[in-house]
């Protein structure tokens, strides 16, 4: 009885700038005492029909409506594959804007296990999501590891959440996952990105001192967090964990050039990869070249697409924690 | 023995797309519950209920004519405001094949508008107002008895809450009061149904609901006033459906469920007290559903929880005496997004009154809730007859008939619904030529300056993705459940 249109032909102007301020309190000022020009500001297109319900609101209302998009706590958020969102997730994708689909809550699954605190924050510019869990919170004086985790494409901050979440609860680490899309479309916010996940983990978190740093990464995030981890910042990190994606570089027909400015003193890598990944004779081929140059790297090959695997994260933060330096 | 009384339900809800008919087949408890109490009573009904006829054409004289072959010489029908003209083409030829029997009507469909219903159509003998239970008893007892002793006419002064013909008068019978104790009343006669059948499975918590919303036509026919049934009657009943029929998601269809923070801790109390994991659909209200009642509701099952927001406009909310403010709101929607898997906002638009910057500001509300992960019903303003806001615009507002844009209130599913246009096929004319000859019975059906007030809105809800439009037909928060309380 209820017909929409298809998303990709709704205006979403209006959902990109309230989502933006909700995340950011700058831009929420800015919002709201011009709505036109800070979407303009931001390379947000808004169409006449959205400028004319924007120049009608006034500031108190925008303000209210883009706190108010941050649902503090999920339950079942599933069920809310909306089109708005799901249409933020195409652009995500795509190079028109960018904005990770998680701050919207487009994201498909349950958020299972978990029984922490969760929240979105802000870092430095940066938007993430926040995991404590309880008996971490509990004191706020000791030291806690921290782990820095980076999603796949198609995926948001909350995915994060959902792989690491019990694992977290049970062995007691921050889980800090980074809207990264947003910033790294090219190479010079990939460089300030780079940037700012060291200072993440070094810096640590709530003015709590890491006791241990680990970096993760899922698909598309992987050169990421390998030219963080191994190349740029190896001292920022205890361990990484690569879960499927390959770092930048023919890795089987030019190893060495593949591997050019890999620190000497890396952290130990967990790497996982599918044997139906598309790209898994170039993992093989990172993996060798990585034994070569002896970084301690524990290599799990699951059978079908790392994407499905449904892999065991408490062995891998063990193995994270066995080969930390 | 043939029964005493044929009673027939209409209330049902059927969409028709050019290229599929939606359906939806729920509890018709209304008539249940009137089955229910004329059972007590000691008749005998034949329940009929067009949700389960599999005519093709549903809609057609012939299907109908049909489907009440055979009834009892008693009929009762209930229906609502869509089907109204339908039902009333349908019982004239039911009369004309049937000149002895007694025809009555019921449910909210006639209500308020009883006495030129029955100056107008001739071939209805009686409409029950309000309430059935003790109407129906009287009135199939009085007719029954009547036949019995050969009186004729039959003199039904005695029976309450029905207006009827006595010769050339119409007159209308005080109501009966209305039942204090739910809890004394039987459950719907589901026995009558073949309930696996059913999707829907409806429950009411409570009758009536006690604010003025001028907009509103639920609230009119139980005269404003609320009454509760206990938690435990409520569990008692959800224990009932899921031992006849495995039922475990129930609908439940009062606007007044979260009276109060209290009583719904109880109810929540009694549903977490049953043996089986229930899981629960619910109406609230934007000031009555405090942080903590919510998280009690859906730590209780309720999966999904259904707001009148109706405006983003604080004028117009006022203007409509709803009673809270687009910030509440948007407050409200905020913290249920994070509480339930389902969150329903209700937004009424196309008040004659409302111009382009306070549609705008419902517009934006829209979107924001929208963004949170609420899913948006927008209902076009439907000037049903029990309302406040028809009532004040009789008169001196011109009624006009669009059929190519009925309310969605109004959809009767006779129209095709093709990519946001709709059409309306030469066999079904005879329907809207009877709506457009009779404003004043059914005035849903009508629009106040549809050129000024209601396409440019039309449109801009178009282009916002709330309606589909030429071109653009993807189904986007496709459940059909929904039938919206706190609206018209
Ligand atoms: C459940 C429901 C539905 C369900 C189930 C209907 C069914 N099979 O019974 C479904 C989902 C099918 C439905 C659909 C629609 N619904 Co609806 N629905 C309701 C709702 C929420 C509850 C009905 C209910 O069970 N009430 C409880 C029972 C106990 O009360 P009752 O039905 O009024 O019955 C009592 C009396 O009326 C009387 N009575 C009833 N029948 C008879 C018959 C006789 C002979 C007698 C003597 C007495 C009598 O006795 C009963 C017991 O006391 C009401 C709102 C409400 N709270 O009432 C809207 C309501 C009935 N629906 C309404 C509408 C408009 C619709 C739709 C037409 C439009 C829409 N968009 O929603 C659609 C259908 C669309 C389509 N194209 O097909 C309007 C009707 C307005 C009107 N004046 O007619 C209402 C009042 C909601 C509103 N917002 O205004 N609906
Ligand atoms: S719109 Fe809702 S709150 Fe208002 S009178 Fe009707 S049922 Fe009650």
């Amino acid at each position: 009885m209820r017909r929409a249109v298809p998303v990709s032909e709704l205006p979403v102007g209006i959902e990109q700038l309230l989502t933006i301020a909700a995340l950011d309190a700058a831009f929420l000022e800015h919002v709201a005492a011009d709505p036109v020009a800070a979407a303009a500001a931001r390379g947000i297109r808004l169409d006449e029909a959205e400028v004319a319900l924007l120049r009608n609101a006034t500031p108190a209302l925008l303000r209210q409506m883009a706190e108010r998009l941050v649902v503090p706590k999920t339950i079942g958020r599933g069920t809310f594959m909306k089109a708005v969102a799901a249409s933020i997730v195409a652009m995500v994708t795509g190079k028109a804007f960018l904005l990770c689909s998680g701050c919207t809550g487009a994201d498909t699954f349950e958020s299972e296990g978990g029984t922490g605190r969760q929240q979105w924050v802000t870092y430095d510019g940066h938007t993430c999501y926040l995991y404590v869990p309880k008996q971490v919170d509990a004191d706020a004086s000791m030291p806690a590891p921290i782990m820095v985790a980076l999603h796949g494409e198609g995926e948001t901050c909350l995915s994060n959440v959902q792989r690491w979440a019990q694992t977290a609860d049970n062995y007691g680490f921050i889980l800090l996952s980074v809207n990264w899309t947003e910033e790294a479309t090219s190479d010079a916010g990939v460089d300030k990105l780079v940037q700012a996940l060291a200072s993440l983990a070094t810096m640590g978190l709530e003015g709590r001192m890491p006791s241990g740093r680990f970096l993760c990464s899922r698909g598309t995030a992987t050169p990421l967090a390998y030219r963080s981890g191994l190349v740029v910042h190896p001292l920022a990190w205890d361990g990484v964990v690569m879960l499927g994606g390959v770092p930048d570089g023919d890795w089987v027909n030019q190893p060495a050039q593949a591997s050019e400015g890999i620190s000497d003193d890396p952290p130990a890598v967990y790497y996982v990869s599918g044997d139906a990944d598309p790209d898994f004779q170039q993992a093989k081929a990172c993996v060798a070249r990585l034994n070569e140059l002896d970084v301690v790297c524990g290599h799990q090959i699951v059978s079908g697409e790392t994407s499905a695997a449904i892999l065991e994260f408490a062995s891998i933060w063990l193995w994270l924690v066995q080969h930390k330096r | 023995m043939s029964a005493d009384v044929t009673l027939v339900n209409l209330n049902m809800l059927f969409v028709r797309y050019v290229d599929r008919a939606e359906r939806e087949i729920h509890l018709p408890l209304g008539p249940l519950y009137v089955a229910a109490a004329l059972e007590r009573a000691g008749l005998e009904v034949d329940f009929r209920d067009y949700q389960s006829c599999d005519a093709r054409e549903l809609l057609s004289e012939a299907s109908i004519g049909g489907f009440l072959e055979g009834a009892a010489d008693i009929l009762f029908v209930s229906c609502m405001a869509n089907l109204l003209p339908f039902t009333v083409l349908a019982l004239r030829r039911y009369r004309a094949a049937n000149p002895d029997a007694f025809i009555a009507l019921g449910g909210v469909g006639p209500a308020s508008i009883e006495r030129p219903l029955l100056e107008a159509f001739p071939w209805i003998d009686a409409i029950a107002v309000g309430e059935g239970e003790r109407t129906s008893v009287a009135l199939a007892r009085a007719v029954k008895e009547a036949r019995k002793s050969g009186s004729n006419p039959i003199d039904l002064s005695a029976v309450p809450g029905i207006v009827w013909r006595r010769g050339g008068e119409i007159v209308s019978n005080p109501r009966p009061p209305r039942i204090e104790q739910l809890d004394g009343e039987p459950l719907p006669a589901w026995h009558l149904l073949d309930l696996s059948r059913y999707r829907g499975m409806n429950m009411i918590s409570s009758r009536g609901c006690p604010y003025p919303c001028t907009f509103c036509s639920v609230a009119p026919i139980w005269g404003r006033r609320p009454l509760l049934r206990s938690a435990d009657s409520i569990a008692a009943e959800m224990a009932s459906l899921h031992e006849l029929c495995g039922a475990e998601l129930f609908l439940f269809q009062d606007e007044y469920f979260v009276s109060s923070a209290a009583r719904v801790k109880e109810v929540c109390r009694a549903i977490r007290g049953l043996g089986f994991p229930a899981r629960w659909k619910a109406f609230g209200r934007i000031d009555l559903t405090d942080p903590a009642t919510m998280q009690e509701m859906a730590e209780a099952g309720c999966v999904e929880i259904r707001y009148g927001v109706e405006s983003g406009c604080a004028e117009v909310l006022s203007r409509t005496r709803k009673g809270f403010t687009p910030e509440q709101a948007l407050d409200v929607l905020s913290l249920a997004v994070g509480i339930f898997p389902g969150v329903d906002a209700f937004y009424m638009w196309g008040f004659p009154f409302e111009d382009r910057g306070q549609f705008q500001q419902t517009l934006l509300h829209m979107i924001a809730a929208r963004a949170m992960g609420v899913r948006i019903l927008p209902s076009l303003l439907a000037l049903l007859p029990q309302t406040t806001i028809y009532e004040e615009l009789k008169g001196s507002a011109r009624l006009e008939f669009c059929p190519e844009l009925f309310p969605e209130y109004m959809l009767t599913g006779c129209e095709v619904c093709d990519g946001g246009r709709m059409r309306i096929a030469d066999e079904h004319c005879e329907v809207y030529d009877l709506v457009a000859s009779h404003p004043e019975l059914f005035p849903g059906f009508f629009h106040v300056d549809v050129e000024h007030n209601i396409l440019p809105k039309y449109r801009l809800l178009q282009k916002f993705g709330f309606y589909s439009s030429e071109g653009r037909t993807e189904l986007l928060g496709s459940d059909i459940d929904c039938c919206g309380a706190h609206s018209p």
